[in-house]
């Protein structure tokens, strides 16, 4: 027989021990669910979707004719090109921690006259951050990826129609 | 063991011993359980069945982000691969599209809601058949094609994601390419026939955009009367022909076949043509309706509205060398089928987006007229000018065309070949050069270039004698 302080003793030994096991089992199945890779790489794709929706759909950034209910893609609308009308057009909820997207809309002809050149910027704040650290090239959990695509476009301001060419610059968390 | 059998171990009285043994138990039962769930695990990951779930339900989600997101009305059809994959799809809030699996609800995508968009409502809903997308104004609905399935077993769907390498899966969505910003080339032909209102409408769009649109290369030709005087067609191309009569319905593609990447690109509206204009096909299916894809050259088929059109649109065709896109409509007076041209344009966009963006990489340059190809060696002996320098008193280089003479430049204006050499001299005819017959030509070597690449035919640049 042990005494109580033996006992005491092979008890302790005992939640180590099972401690110890927990920690093995853990590892495994981390392991394993790390190397199970479920998830393809879409960014790319949810990108192309965002900037086809951005210049394609009703809510979008395009010329819009109500009475044939049809977008005229390619035609830039001035009065949708603003921050109120994106989130209208692309609403993620209260707070949207998926997408961000930079445009950037430029006359054909230079050089430009002052404020020719027009800036639009979709969930900013996240932008900044995304961009930042999409430059840093990080792959995993933690860094973002940045596409970019150009469009040569008509730019239509008060019924005039500008040549033009649209940057659109889109960026997305890696998940 | 003891005397009172086995179990005596559980209660033997020697120190510490069954407390060990109930330790060890306990530790294998938590191995063996945590052992069998990841077994499990692993063996459903790696299941077919798991995978597809996984790569349906997010395929469905990327087409639904692509139909609300179109332009116009579409009905757009999806089956997953020909497989029927038991799915339970469900959007919540409405903008995020879960599904349930191992009864457990799984993230699919998040994606943008327009708030002028009815939200989808679609809760627990099983996906074994092929699936109906349908925008319809504000209103987007999902559906199961159930009732036409008898009717469509003939089409052949194309799958948007078609997982078929687990290590390296590659999706692609149709849907996406939708977007109108490449040239278009857009006419139509309609003799003797009353055309529906909604395509006047789209014609009418379509115009308005090309007389505005100066950085695009839409072309549009309104070819009431008789097109094949108002086409100039300098290129390969892919040509669409609606024909609706009662006794022929169908629609043709037909391609130039000059190059095997507007074959491939031709199969490939084909395709996009024959999912985004199902409801079309259902009505032609009647009448043995099927797409078509065949040279231009291919005799025109028994119902092509007008022999005499359509031979010349051949001959134009025929001649073609840059890059186009035509879309022929025809009808007939006893058009009893109208094309919604709301679900038509995203169908021919979607083929004709892919047709520039992957067609015209590999097409050669269309080659430039003699008259504006400026050679190397028109310097008398001088050292070869480079291209640009060469060009520049012709209004510099043209990076569209290339010469047929591998040594020549393309510039933007006509090269002035024989007079060139002249630069800028006014004195008497026989003082300068010009193309002259060779016993036109003074006797003088340093007078003759002989050289026939800046002369047409047999004469040569010379001065006079």
């Amino acid at each position: 027989m042990l005494g109580k302080k033996g006992q005491t003793f092979v008890y302790m030994m005992w939640i180590l021990r099972i401690i110890y096991l927990i920690l093995v089992v853990t590892s495994i199945v981390l392991l394993i669910k790390v190397y199970a890779i479920k998830d393809v790489k879409t960014q790319e794709l949810e990108a192309t979707l965002f900037i086809n929706r951005v210049l394609q759909s009703p809510g979008g950034l395009c010329y819009y004719d109500s009475t044939l209910n049809r977008v005229v893609t390619g035609v830039i609308d001035a009065n949708r090109f603003s921050v109120s009308h994106l989130n209208r057009g692309m609403n993620y909820g209260d707070e949207n921690k998926y997408i961000a997207a930079k445009f950037v809309i430029a006359p054909m002809k230079k050089p430009y006259a002052p404020g020719a050149v027009k800036t639009l910027m979709y969930n900013p704040v996240w932008y900044d951050r995304w961009a930042f650290r999409a430059d840093t090239g990080a792959k995993k959990e933690g860094g973002a990826a940045k596409i970019e695509r150009f469009f040569n476009v008509i730019y239509r301001e008060q019924g005039v129609d500008i040549p033009a060419k649209l940057n659109i610059t889109v960026v997305l968390p890696n998940e | 063991m003891g005397k009172r059998g086995r179990l005596m171990i559980f209660s033997s009285k020697k120190a510490g011993v069954t407390d060990e043994l109930w330790l060890v138990i306990m530790e294998l039962f938590l191995v063996v359980a945590v052992g069998s769930a990841i077994f499990n695990y692993v063996v459903y990951e790696s299941s077919d069945l798991a995978y597809h779930k996984r790569f349906f339900a997010r395929d469905l989600a990327y087409t639904l982000e692509a139909v609300e997101g179109l332009p116009g009305d579409i009905d757009f059809y999806y089956s997953p691969a020909g497989k029927e994959i038991p799915l339970t799809l469900s959007i919540f809030s409405p903008k995020v599209m879960m599904y349930k699996d191992l009864d457990d609800y799984k993230y699919v995508y998040r994606y943008p809601h327009d708030l002028s968009i009815n939200p989808l409502s679609l809760v627990d809903r099983d996906f074994k058949q092929p699936i109906s997308f349908s925008k319809q104004g504000n209103q987007v609905t999902v559906g199961v094609l159930a009732p036409l399935m008898e009717i469509q077993k003939s089409i052949q769907y194309v799958p948007y994601l078609t997982p078929t390498d687990e290590q390296d899966p590659e999706i692609s969505l149709l849907a996406m390419y939708n977007m109108m910003l490449t040239p278009l080339f857009l006419k139509s032909t309609s003799p003797n026939v009353q055309i529906s209102k909604e395509y006047l409408l789209f014609l009418d769009l379509y115009s308005q955009f090309q007389s505005k649109s100066a950085t695009s290369n839409i072309f549009f030709y309104d070819c009431s009367k008789d097109c094949a005087q108002q086409i100039s067609i300098n290129a390969p191309y892919i040509g669409l022909s609606f024909v609706e009569t009662s006794a022929d319905p169908r629609i043709e593609i037909y391609h130039s076949g000059k190059t095997p990447k507007i074959t491939l690109m031709a199969s490939r509206l084909a395709k996009s043509l024959s999912n985004n204009l199902l409801e079309e096909s259902v009505n032609f299916l009647d009448v043995g309706f099927d797409f078509k894809v065949h040279p231009i050259h291919a005799k025109p088929p028994l119902g092509f509205a007008t022999q005499e059109t359509s031979d010349k649109l051949i001959s134009i065709w025929d001649r073609a060398e840059a890059v186009s896109v035509a879309i022929v409509v025809y009808y007939d007076e006893t058009n009893s089928i109208t094309i919604n041209v709301n679900k038509l344009a995203p169908a021919i966009y979607g083929g004709i987006e892919k047709f520039f963006t992957e067609g015209t990489a590999e097409l050669p340059k269309p080659v430039c007229e003699v008259e504006r190809c400026k050679s190397l060696s028109l310097g008398r002996g001088v050292a070869p000018t480079p291209p640009l320098l060469g060009c520049d008193a012709f209004g510099g280089l043209d990076p569209n065309f290339k010469c047929a003479d591998e040594n020549s430049f393309c510039c933007l204006q006509k090269v002035t070949l024989c007079e060139s050499e002249n630069n800028g001299n006014d004195g008497s005819e026989s003082d300068n050069f010009f193309c002259r017959v060779e016993t036109e030509c003074s006797d003088d070597l340093q007078d003759q270039l002989k050289s026939k690449i800046m002369c047409v035919g047999d004469n040569i640049c010379c001065k006079g004698k």
